[in-house]
């Protein structure tokens, strides 16, 4: 059948798309070629996947949140979800009496979601506009992170030896062990067929509630089932691998930048994709760049400050489009 | 599926609940449209006009009955409402997460669509619609971009592309230019055959030249129902809008129009 119509705008997202999944997924692969051949075999295997599965998982929550809230600074460390995630693990180190590892996501997704959820609560509350999102997701954010950094100097009053338990303030991939990446890749895995079920519905959500609800998707429930699942999937990344800010956000507007569309079935994976390289290349930025003077930084230190400055232009682009 | 041939409205009725406080929006409404009928719903602000296409679209709960093809709308699979009706209103878009014309044009396929990409059928389907309105020439443009204008045009291109038996349309005339106007008029009249049309307007002088059958309501009770020339006469108008009408006929167009 032939198409009318002299450019098919959807057709060139299409071949934009192969090209670019194809081109960040070579340098993926280059990339963590030349990592992994440093030394220390199965460490660095664990901290390359480590990196790439969580980069994966906070741009596609940042994706998911957008679109399901309509709302394009919507992002898991923006909306609390990080704080929530880091409390709650932190109040687990402390009262239970033999923590294990295991717990640690199960807890996280129950604190990131909570916080999530109050986010949404006062952010409707006072109108539900992009901003009061970002006002009362910082809000709540503050709030937890804060509680969770003096719950830290009571875990190392009380257990100093604690491993890496400070890594998780800002995010980073040094405590690379192997029940994390365990953990991770059945989530990554599961992540990637919920795409095929929530990328047509969060693309009539984006048009409109009532717009979705005519199409068939109960719009109110596709809400709900898109934020837990990106509230639940970013806090067992945040349990892996610490707060980690920005990615969740700027990587599904990298992925709409360079797609010329709001396509949420080429957004989410392009970003996804996005997200693993943007952090795999920070991590080794933070390994390689200081290391003549300070020694390593954390992967989440370099990610913030590459991803501040465009969370900034990002936010003078929306205004100035108003 | 051969659904959708006439829609029956018997005594419905809707509440809201807004602070403790019970509203009625609509009261005892019945109307029955045919397949071929062009049927409009008039009258003043807050008569319950979008509430009347939101509880035969199925998207707000109501009391009565709302039959389709004299079947209880409520028992029709929510899968084959979301095919056979579209409902159209408008939308306000987050500008920087705006999909395309076509884009969201295409989204009126989903419900029809079985795989995850659109098929060639789709792209076709689409595309004559947008030629069909003439917005193929927007097609690349951001939703979040047009003009009110023009974004009511993609919207009865996004109510249309999923080849609906029924379409609701909220207010299909506001923003548009006076010849876009008739061509829209004239599109309605076309499609009559194929789409059963319910519509709703503020514009007498639209209603009067394009429906074939006219409700008017106010305070959410149907006031009075029938051919244009029974309905749009100077006593209903000037009665329920508060303000004297006359109602000119040149035999060509009729035009009722309030008096100053």
């Amino acid at each position: 059948m032939k198409l009318p119509g002299d450019r098919e705008f959807a057709k060139i997202v299409r071949i934009k798309f192969a090209f670019l999944i194809t081109f960040f997924s070579i340098i993926l692969t280059l990339s963590s070629y030349f990592f992994i051949n440093q030394g220390h075999f199965s460490y660095r295997v664990n901290r390359v996947l480590l990196g790439l599965f969580s980069g994966f998982i906070f741009a596609y929550s940042g994706s998911m949140l957008q679109s399901s809230l309509r709302n394009p600074l919507a992002d898991p460390y923006l909306l609390g979800i990080g704080g929530g995630a880091l409390l709650s693990i932190y109040v687990y180190y402390l009262v239970a009496p033999t923590p294990s590892v295991l717990h640690v996501p199960l807890v996280a997704s129950i604190g990131g979601l909570s916080a999530l959820f109050l986010t949404i609560l006062i952010a409707e509350a006072v109108g539900g506009s992009d901003v009061a999102y970002v006002l009362s997701g910082i809000g709540i954010s503050s709030f937890f992170s804060g509680v969770a950094i003096t719950l830290y100097y009571f875990i190392l009053s009380r257990a100093p030896h604690t491993p890496y338990i400070y890594a998780m303030l800002i995010g980073s991939l040094v405590d690379a062990t192997k029940w994390k990446v365990d953990f991770l890749l059945p989530l990554t895995l599961a992540l990637i067929f919920l795409y095929f079920l929530t990328a047509k519905p969060l693309n009539a959500l984006i048009i409109g509630d009532e717009y979705a609800s005519q199409l068939g998707f109960n719009a109110k429930y596709v809400r709900l089932i898109t934020a837990v699942i990106a509230g639940v999937s970013s806090s067992i990344a945040v349990s892996a691998i610490g707060i980690i800010g920005f990615i969740g956000l700027v990587s599904p507007h990298i992925a709409r930048l360079l797609l010329r569309t709001s396509d949420n079935r080429f957004v989410i994976p392009l970003a996804s994709l996005t997200g693993a390289l943007v952090l795999s290349l920070s991590d080794i930025a933070a390994k390689t760049f200081l290391s003549w003077s300070v020694g390593e930084v954390p992967a989440g230190v370099i990610a913030s400050v590459f991803g501040a400055p465009l969370y900034v232009m990002l936010i003078l682009r929306g205004y100035k489009w108003r | 599926m051969e659904v959708g041939n006439f829609i029956e409205v018997k005594g419905v009725r809707v509440e809201y609940r807004s602070r403790g406080e019970v509203i009625v929006a609509l009261n005892n409404v019945s109307l029955q449209v045919n397949k071929s009928e062009l049927f409009c719903v008039l009258g003043p602000n807050g008569s319950g006009k979008t509430t009347l296409l939101k509880a035969i679209a199925g998207l707000v709960k109501h009391g009565g009955a709302i039959l389709i093809d004299g079947v209880n709308a409520l028992r029709i699979p929510k899968k084959t409402i979301a095919k056979v009706i579209s409902y159209s209103s408008d939308v306000s878009l987050p500008e920087m997460l705006s999909l395309t014309v076509e884009e969201a044009v295409l989204t009126s396929r989903y419900p029809i669509s079985k795989s995850f990409l659109e098929s060639s059928e789709d792209f076709y389907r689409a595309h004559e619609v947008m030629k069909m309105l003439g917005v193929l020439g927007l097609q690349n443009r951001k939703l979040s971009e047009l003009s009110a204008g023009e974004l009511k045009k993609v919207l009865l291109a996004m109510a249309l592309a999923k080849d609906p038996k029924i379409l609701l349309l909220d207010e299909p005339d506001a923003h548009i230019d006076i010849k876009s106007k008739v061509e829209l008029s004239k599109t309605l009249k076309i499609l009559k055959d194929k789409v059963l049309t319910i519509f709703t307007t503020h514009d007498v002088v639209f209603a009067a030249n394009t429906a074939t059958k006219v409700l008017i309501l106010n305070n959410g009770e149907g006031v009075a129902l029938g051919s244009v020339k029974e309905v749009l006469t100077e006593e209903v108008l000037s009665k329920v809008y508060g303000v004297k009408f006359r109602v000119l006929n040149n035999g060509e167009t009729i035009v009722p129009i309030p008096v100053y």
